[in-house]
């Protein structure tokens, strides 16, 4: 049995411009005990998906099932089984963390004691001494751990992740990030998470969903997707104008396609070793100055450009 | 109660109750100002106008009930609201629980504070204006219904924000004022406009006020009113679910965030 099996699922809204499909046949399984990632740009329709599989907005047709049981059909086992961390949640602003959790707990059937054990836990693990103050005053980093509490305190058989990291700094972020591993490692808790940061994804996830415009692209491990884009070369330069320097890269032999974020510009080459010294010749001559140069094989951000023709965000997320 | 959680039914009166316990002039001005304030007003208005004890105390009964029966609509209504206030719609409704238990649960604050507001109204009333109603228990059992019936209203707008959307949220401030205005509660309703007085006559309050204000019970009247009290909570059910049903389907309870 697979911890997430969706079939077809196709979501259309009545707008008033018309009826617009949020998701369009998407069919995947995600098997028990693998952190999965959901990897598209923003409106790609990986929170509609996720609201689905929550519950919270049912299918136009297609159907998903959560360790066997239909979501439409058996929400209330569904949601039992499930946890839940929005990225940007918020908390009821009076009440303290603990309060916030101790509600949750409660709605999943956990005595007094169990849910201050867990609560202690948690904010230990994820380093949340301000756990007794009231949720209102917390930062947006503090408010995305508490989140990510609340979706641990049952011990949920599979863990809902939408958008966790974004606004999270550096240490924050990987401390959440080892969350994921842990619980995936200690407890067997299958982890599905979205996520527009390519690296989080490479480096997270057992396996990889690329979605764009409602439809899924490529599903596989991020190595295996690496590989779908292994026949060419990608050339990085770090420089001012990247606008302006495209043009010029485009011109010079070999070069396949030119994707510029701001001071940056990849060029995807057939060659490196044909390719490197116009690319570079040509920009010098034009007086271009750059601060670095990269040359590497593609990353899922050039995979997911060539498959679905759209970038995941306009720019490089790293960190 | 069979297939009810008595941890969730827990889990959202805890919620209300540590919410406004910390907002300790949400509890002066609904559990005790407002209510006091009518209960004043009223009983001075009366007094001026009528030195008959009976008419007075059904004045003051009639103010008492009528808070009573705001006091459990708002409570049921709080829940949802507390969510919408604080834009945390969807991390309640991902987290199991029947809508029963919802209901239940949310009303919990009608109880507490229900109680709190109608024994230190019967104080004031009767410390201010003498009140002794006579039957007694006849007020007592129409506080009672009127209290469920406060909380049908509250599932009723509950059902109606939830498929309507948000604009709805403003019936949880006024739609008992307006059931008090059908329902005859100060004047008989054949002070109304006929086709109003046909409304009337669908409100279960209609009858218990009919009842309150004459001091005398009717059991035909008493159980008809409870029979509607309870056809309404079936229906207003059934139409919760549905909403529930039709906001999951055009993604409401997400927009509701």
């Amino acid at each position: 049995m697979h911890a997430i099996k969706a079939r077809n699922v196709v979501k259309v809204y009545d707008d008033p411009s018309g009826r617009v499909k949020a998701l369009d046949g998407v069919s995947f399984e995600v098997d028990k005990g693998e952190i999965f990632g959901l990897l598209g740009p923003n409106g790609a329709g990986k929170s509609t998906l996720i609201n689905m599989i929550t519950g919270l907005i049912s299918s136009t047709s297609g159907n998903i099932k959560i360790f066997g049981k239909d979501v439409a059909t058996d929400w209330y086992s569904v949601k039992e089984m499930t946890g839940t961390c929005f990225g940007f949640a918020r908390f009821i602003y009076f009440m303290t963390g603990r309060e916030n959790l101790r509600f949750f707990g409660y709605l999943y059937d956990m005595s007094d004691h169990e849910i201050d054990k867990r609560i202690d836990e948690l904010a230990q693990t994820l380093r949340l001494s301000e756990i007794d103050s009231r949720a209102g005053t917390y930062s947006s980093g503090m408010t995305q751990k508490l989140s990510l509490m609340k979706g641990l305190l049952h011990n949920p058989k599979l863990l809902l992740v939408d958008e966790l990291t974004v606004g999270l700094d550096v240490d924050a972020a990987m401390n959440v990030r080892n969350v994921f591993r842990q619980v995936q490692r200690d407890e067997g808790t299958t982890v599905l998470l979205t996520t527009h940061y390519m690296q989080e994804a490479n480096d997270l996830c057992n396996r990889i969903a690329l979605i764009s415009k409602g439809k899924l692209y490529a599903l596989d491990t991020p190595k295996k997707l690496k590989r779908l884009a292994r026949d060419y070369d990608v050339i990085e330069i770090t420089l001012k104008q990247a606008k302006k320097a495209e043009a010029i890269v485009r011109r010079q032999k070999g070069v396949l396609d030119v994707f510029v974020g701001k001071d940056r510009l990849v060029a995807k080459v057939s060659s490196s070793e044909k390719s490197l010294q116009p690319v570079i010749g040509g920009l010098l001559k034009k007086g271009f100055m750059f601060t670095n140069l990269k040359v590497r094989k593609p990353m899922l951000e050039e995979v997911f450009l060539s498959l679905t023709g759209q970038s995941l965000g306009g720019e490089w997320h790293e960190f | 109660m069979s297939g009810t959680n008595f941890n969730t039914v827990k889990a959202f009166a805890y919620r209300l109750i540590a919410n406004f316990w910390k907002q300790k002039m949400y509890i002066f001005a609904e559990v005790l100002f407002w209510p006091l304030m009518f209960l004043v007003a009223f009983g001075l208005l009366i007094k001026t106008f009528s030195a008959d004890p009976t008419v007075i105390n059904y004045i003051l009964a009639a103010s008492i009930t009528w808070r009573i029966t705001t006091v459990f609509q708002q409570s049921v209504n709080m829940g949802f609201l507390l969510d919408y206030w604080n834009e945390t719609m969807r991390q309640t409704w991902v987290a199991p629980f029947h809508l029963k238990e919802y209901v239940i649960g949310n009303s919990m604050l009608g109880l507490l504070s229900g109680s709190v507001t109608f024994l230190v109204s019967l104080v004031v009333a009767w410390l201010a204006f003498g009140f002794s109603y006579q039957p007694l228990w006849l007020f007592v059992l129409t506080i009672v219904i009127m209290a469920v019936w406060g909380c049908v209203i509250g599932v009723l707008i509950l059902a109606t924000t939830v498929r309507v959307g948000e604009g709805a949220t403003r019936l949880a401030w006024v739609i008992t004022d307006i059931i008090v205005l059908l329902s005859g509660v100060f004047y008989p309703i054949t002070m109304l406009p006929v086709p109003i007085q046909f409304v009337s006559h669908f409100l279960p309050s209609t009858f218990l006020f009919q009842m309150l204000r004459v001091h005398s019970f009717s059991p035909v009247l008493m159980a008809g009113s409870a029979v509607m009290v309870v056809a309404y909570l079936v229906l207003g059910m059934a139409l919760l679910r549905y909403s529930v049903n039709h906001a999951k389907k055009v993604g409401r309870l997400v927009r509701f965030y």
